[in-house]
């Protein structure tokens, strides 16, 4: 990390460049899906241990709930169980015993036509999953895509990967997006080193500083699009929306060959720190990762699905690999810094690399003694981009971000709360 | 499912710059070095005395708070020793271990764990010490009395007194560079010049302490002290003999820097600073007192949470104007 001495100027990262190496990693004996219909009492399941699940199947869990999830591989389903992720969020996930490809019948849709409407239930589903109904919710409202090429965490390098190696396929996706209606611009966000990949694919192409936390929707929209995200506002409102280098290779691929997309690039860090890209199939449980690239893993050691700064920690290597996972990091038991009860010494580290400009010595107080609607209010919580480095800089090593994202969790809670009194 | 293996689960980020209180504490600590040092070489073992002690009883205090509360032992962050050291470093070398012990209590416990511990309190805890003792014991901090008795080789004289009561035609033998290098009375870490100045600057390079304050609080104090020294010559000192005597440079790069009690945002700390500055002088000139960096750095302190509310606006931020 470089920081200036005089701390005026924003501390920021370098990126990490993409090796150009890739690991194949073989199908699984055993996938596993995770579909978010979670179990409640009332809920009857509509599938059962031994049912067979084909590639490209939509997968409902329970009786009269719609899903979203299409499988990506073919098998039996071995067991049903629960997982819970943070704040609530809650999926059923199906273990499968997995078999030869068969394709379902929405892929075979693809040959007919490859629309916006048939690309539809593929959204979410395949890598980096890109969010394609937005189009059809805000009704050609839409009329800037923005294409980062740069990942949105550290270390991870699988959309930089996506355009330097897929870049034929990011093509086709480009032509695709542009065609949709209401879309004017398609924008996309590279690194100077990456402009002669980039040039070639046909999108205005805007550079990019190569440093977090420069690359998140916040600041691209500020640098790239001259337009501010008002607190609580979405980038669709304004009629913008972001879509990962890799999502366009994966829908540039879908019009190419006619065909689902059913591998995912996904950066893994060792215990050392060096990084390494693979080319996973999606449902492929991590362990079965680490077994490939050798790596053992012991109690102690937290594994992190997602970048060093926004990621996600997980209790259980059986988790998949899924269609938004980009990194996983292996961190050894003596690397982990823990947090810590000491309160805020007011040091002002937080003040002066904030790239939000946000009071955080203030709104902690606030936040520590569950005051949530003060800290919106008067401390500016919603302004939050949600970049940790407040938390990367902290001396007294207080877990801020996880009281943020915490602060934003319940204040959703009191609203939904509030819609519902009405 | 592999039941036997249990992960550490935590919130990003997963990393940390490896910054800590302890070794923030540390660092002050070992800033402040020089100027004790010479301290020491100056006054011997006495002042060396008053410095453990001083120290001990900070670090005691705390603990002893920790005790009473029932809470985890805090004083492995070092931040009483911090309070300790600079409370001993204002003191005279001759004083009694009963202030040390009074004042270290004031420090730690009035000072700051009442406010609910470390980061808590409004006032810089050395300071609200230093304050309390100078009202309720005067002679703890005149220096010609406390330090009658020693002849380290150089006039033993308080600038800042001779000023105040004979004029600065009184001092006009004492060299710059010789108060620059600590040839003056004064309290036992702070009369040396160079080795504050080096220690800030220490302190500045580790991003310990925020430049802004230590940069406003210099400028502040020097552009008042210049205005009253064009004024009149032969009655108010110039600005160098301000920078250099009393407490000016502990206080600039020691005291007002202090975190809990200053300013975070980047206006604010000039205003801060700058106005320490001012106050000092101004006290020192006008003012009742010989000394005037204790009272404008604690009235400061009382401001902080006021201009503290000037800053940027924050990215997106709605403001709703009535």
């Amino acid at each position: 990390m470089k920081s200036s001495l005089f701390g005026s100027a924003t501390p920021g990262f370098r990126y990490a460049i993409s090796p150009h190496k890739i690991e194949d990693i073989p199908m699984p004996e055993q996938a596993m899906l995770f579909v978010e219909q979670p179990k409640t009492r009332d809920r009857k399941y509509v599938i059962k241990i031994g049912d067979t699940i084909k590639t490209g199947q939509k997968v409902s869990v329970f009786d009269g709930e719609a899903s979203t999830t299409l499988s990506c591989v073919t098998g039996a389903v071995a067991d049903i169980q629960t997982y819970r992720g943070d704040y609530g969020q809650t999926f059923t996930s199906l273990s499968i015993k997995t078999a030869d490809d068969e394709t379902d019948d929405t892929i075979s849709a693809l040959n007919q036509s490859t629309d916006l409407d048939n690309l539809l239930p593929f959204s979410g589903n395949i890598p980096g999953a890109p969010d394609l109904a937005v189009f059809k919710r805000y009704e050609s409202a839409i009329h800037t895509i923005v294409i980062n090429v740069l990942d949105d965490d550290l270390l991870v390098s699988v959309n930089q990967w996506a355009a330097q190696y897929q870049t034929s396929n990011i093509k086709q996706g480009v032509g695709f997006l542009k065609n949709i209606p209401g879309v004017k611009r398609v924008l996309l966000i590279a690194p100077e080193r990456m402009l002669s990949v980039v040039n070639t694919i046909g999108a205005e192409v805007s550079v990019i500083d190569e440093t977090y936390p420069n690359v998140l929707p916040e600041f691209l929209m500020r640098d790239h699009l001259n337009t501010v995200l008002n607190e609580g506002q979405s980038p669709e409102e304004l009629g913008i929306t972001f879509i990962k280098a890799e999502a366009v290779a994966a829908i540039g691929q879908m019009i190419a060959e006619k065909t689902m997309p059913l591998k995912k690039i996904v950066t893994v860090v060792k215990r050392d720190g060096s990084c390494l890209n693979v080319k996973v199939r999606m449902g492929t449980p991590l362990k079965t990762v680490f077994d490939h690239l050798n790596i053992t893993t012991r109690s102690g050691d937290r594994i992190i699905v997602g970048g060093p700064m926004r990621g996600a920690a997980v209790y259980s290597e059986d988790i998949p690999v899924l269609p938004t996972t980009d990194c996983v990091i292996i961190q050894s038991e003596s690397d982990i810094q823990g947090v810590a009860t000491t309160p805020c010494i007011n040091c002002g580290e937080c003040i002066r690399v904030c790239p939000a400009d946000i009071p955080v010595n203030v709104l902690v107080r606030y936040l520590e003694n569950g005051l949530y609607e003060d800290a919106r209010n008067l401390c500016d919580l919603m302004c939050c981009v949600e970049c940790g480095l407040c938390s990367y800089v902290c001396p007294s090593k207080m877990p801020i971000f996880q009281y943020i994202k915490l602060g934003k969790y319940e204040l959703s809670l009191i609203e939904t709360a509030e819609e519902q009194d009405e | 499912m592999n039941k036997a293996k249990k992960f550490v689960v935590s919130h990003a980020p997963f990393w940390h710059n490896g910054d800590s209180i302890k070794t923030r504490s540390y660092h002050t600590m070992i800033a402040a070095l020089p100027a004790l040092l010479f301290g020491i070489s100056v006054y011997g073992v006495p002042a060396a005395r008053v410095i453990a002690l001083s120290i001990a009883c900070a670090m005691l205090w705390e603990l002893g708070m920790n005790y009473v509360l029932g809470q985890e032992a805090t004083i492995d962050n070092c931040s009483s020793a911090v309070i300790g050291m600079l409370f001993g470093m204002l003191l005279p070398a001759t004083a009694p271990w009963w202030i040390v012990v009074v004042g270290t209590f004031l420090a730690v416990i009035v000072g700051r764990e009442i406010f609910g511990g470390i980061g808590g309190n409004p006032f810089n805890p050395v300071l609200s010490a230093v304050a309390i003792i100078m009202l309720s014991w005067p002679d703890m901090y005149d220096y010609y009395g406390a330090l009658v008795n020693y002849n380290p080789g150089f006039s033993m004289i308080y600038p800042l007194e001779t000023i105040k009561f004979q004029g600065f035609d009184a001092v006009s033998h004492i060299s710059i560079t010789d108060m620059l290098l600590g040839k003056q009375a004064g309290g036992i870490g702070a009369t040396c010049g160079i080795g504050l100045i080096l220690g800030g600057a220490y302190l500045i390079y580790n991003k310990v302490i925020r430049w802004e304050i230590s940069i406003s609080f210099i400028v502040g104090l020097m552009i008042t002290a210049h205005l009253f020294y064009v004024s009149d010559p032969s009655k108010y000192a110039c600005p160098g003999f301000h920078l250099l005597s009393g407490y000016t440079l502990i206080g600039a790069f020691f005291l007002a820097t202090d975190d809990a009690s200053s300013p975070v945002n980047f206006i604010p700390m000039l205003i801060y600073g700058a106005g320490a500055g001012f106050l000092t002088v101004l006290i020192r000139n006008i003012g009742a007192y010989v000394d005037g960096v204790v009272f404008a750095i604690l009235l400061m302190n009382l401001a902080n949470p006021l201009i503290d509310r000037l800053r940027p606006k924050p990215l997106g931020k709605v403001i709703e104007n009535a």
